[in-house]
């Protein structure tokens, strides 16, 4: 393959980069807008309606709470609402404020494909292009990130705190792993459920310190990354427990204790991933695929443990009542980067004529192509399902317009301001109805 | 009343249902916070038997929550037949979820366009 200059690789991404940003800001403008009697409305998915209230109310100094004066934390995303509550301070008001948000999540996004072009980068540029592409036009990266969830800044995270360890031919992890256990920590910020990352990141760092000589100055980086990661965890464990009375999110005691969790409905939840209506098993098979040809490296065997810890953990919570895989959203882009990284295993195996993979007796060139074709057979659904869902249905969703009319009806209904209502579909409804 | 703000509900033990929406107490929600204005989490069909409610509260393995409240004694003595219609421009606006208000609260009809 012929070499391509740094400046050719980045100027080959731009018509990408740029039409990813297009569908992005298409998708959010027609699921995440809406005008009655002439006045717009922006909106955010159910769940990120319940983080924005929160926001709303700390933005107009009545604290990080649902209703005044009552400190429960129904929130799971502390960082994340409070990147919400700076879209209040930017845009006061309740109607539109959303925009700020999306506009965080179009940037973000950008900053993903971006980020996995650069990391695949050393694979060459046909395959650093497929990761990005993949990425940019992935069904439940977009599909959160238009509804406004936290999922790509997570993803982002998430992305580069492992990145060290994602099985690049001729790369070794290095002291850049220092940087995996504070990056993971912002991840738990913006998300509880990092934690799990967290414990993972910072446990792979101190083992690769373990291959550092004594005295060398990589030691010393990742024990001040471990340090910064735990600092940044316990200053949030301490805001909780001081502000709120509780170490742990409310949420986590509604959704996990007191028998709430159910492993069947996890394993569904995987099967929705796997060959649902998003049809993510290439990407799953591809990761498996690239494991086990990168296995020689000393980085798979980390990775590994990485993805299967998430998969077991989101099956053990019971995975999430909605459509769209968001819990699986995080791992999207190392499971695209463990993917492309096998391949690029494949091809520089055929380029040497290296024995690398033979299957059936073939030689290893055609085992590869054999590989590469079938990944990009399994593909074919997988992009019909991303070109359904972006361009084929993409009506706002009706029970989302019905729970931001409801709460309109309910702050112009003219019952006095003190009075409790009660909604079993938390989120839309009270944050359109601030003053209750 | 799904527990997400609210500590009690919370701790409680879980019924059936999806992830996340698994815990309810309708005594406590109803009878003990007597809130003004229930919002609901879907539509019902007037033409449906309670006791029809009542079989798909008990084998619901999606939302049982939403029967469960239409037949809730609290709900069906205080709430169900003051249902609270939305309109706007004078048409009564369908929504997905269905708004009751408890007896003594005198609302029973909001006009979207002229409240703005």
């Amino acid at each position: 393959m012929r070499k391509c200059s740094t400046f050719t690789a980045w100027f080959l991404l731009l018509p990408l980069l740029a039409a990813a940003q297009v569908v992005f800001v298409i998708e959010l403008q027609d699921r995440c807008t809406w005008s009655l009697a002439g006045r717009p409305y922006v909106f955010l998915f159910e769940d990120a309606m319940v983080s924005m209230r929160y926001a709303y109310h700390f933005a107009h100094g009545h604290g990080l709470v649902w209703n005044p004066g009552e400190r429960v934390q129904g929130f799971t995303n502390l960082g994340w609402t409070l990147l919400m509550a700076v879209g209040h301070l930017v845009d006061r008001s309740h109607e539109t404020a959303a925009w700020f948000v999306l506009f965080a999540n179009f940037v973000l996004h950008g900053a993903l494909i971006v980020m996995v072009f650069a990391l695949a980068r050393p694979l060459g540029v046909a395959l650093a292009l497929i990761a990005a592409a993949v990425v940019a036009t992935h069904s439940a990266l977009l599909f959160w990130g238009t509804m406004g969830m936290e999922t790509t800044l997570v993803a982002l995270l998430v992305t580069a705190a492992f990145s060290p360890w994602l099985p690049i031919p001729g790369k070794r992890p290095g002291t850049a792993v220092a940087h995996a256990p504070w990056l993971a920590a912002l991840a738990f910020v913006v998300r509880s459920d990092g934690i799990l990352f967290l414990g993972l990141a910072t446990a792979l760092a101190w083992r690769e310190r373990l291959h550092l000589g004594k005295g060398e100055q990589g030691r010393r980086r990742i024990l001040a990354g471990c340090v910064l990661g735990l600092v940044l965890v316990a200053g949030v464990l301490l805001f909780q427990k001081t502000y709120y009375g509780d170490l742990l999110p409310n949420t986590y005691r509604q959704k996990v204790s007191g028998g709430a969790t159910n492993v069947w409905a996890g394993l569904t939840y995987l099967r929705e991933f796997m060959v649902g209506r998003l049809w993510n098993a290439p990407l799953v098979v591809g990761a498996l695929l690239g494991l086990t040809i990168a296995g020689r490296q000393r980085q798979a065997g980390p990775l590994a443990l990485v993805l299967l810890a998430w998969f077991a953990y989101v099956t053990w919570i019971g995975g999430d009542a909605f459509f769209g895989s968001r819990f699986y959203v995080p791992i999207v882009p190392l499971l695209v980067l463990v993917t492309v990284a096998g391949m690029g295993h494949l091809l520089a195996g055929a380029r040497a004529g290296q024995a690398g993979l033979s299957i059936f007796g073939l030689t290893s060139r055609t085992s590869a192509g054999l590989v590469i074709g079938f990944l990009t057979v399994l593909m074919v659904p997988c992009a019909r399902a991303s070109w359904k869902l972006h361009f084929e249905d993409r009506e706002p969703i009706e029970s989302h317009l019905s729970s931001l009319v409801v709460g309109l009806a309910i702050e112009h209904s003219g019952l006095p301001k003190q009075e409790t209502i009660a909604v079993l579909a938390a989120g839309m409804t009270p944050y359109f109805a601030p003053s209750y | 009343m799904l527990g997400k703000c609210d500590r009690l509900i919370a701790s409680g033990t879980a019924h059936a249902g999806l992830p996340g929406h698994r815990k309810w107490n309708l005594r406590y929600s109803l009878d003990v916070v007597k809130p003004q204005l229930v919002v609901t989490s879907g539509r019902y069909d007037l033409n449906r038997s309670d006791a029809d409610y009542q079989k798909a509260a008990a084998t619901d393995q999606l939302t049982p929550f939403v029967p469960a409240l239409w037949v809730d004694p609290s709900f069906r003595t205080h709430y169900r037949d003051h249902r609270v219609f939305i309109f706007f421009r004078n048409v009564s606006v369908d929504t997905g979820q269905w708004l009751f208000a408890r007896e003594d609260v005198p609302l029973r009809r909001i006009e979207l366009a002229t409240s703005r």
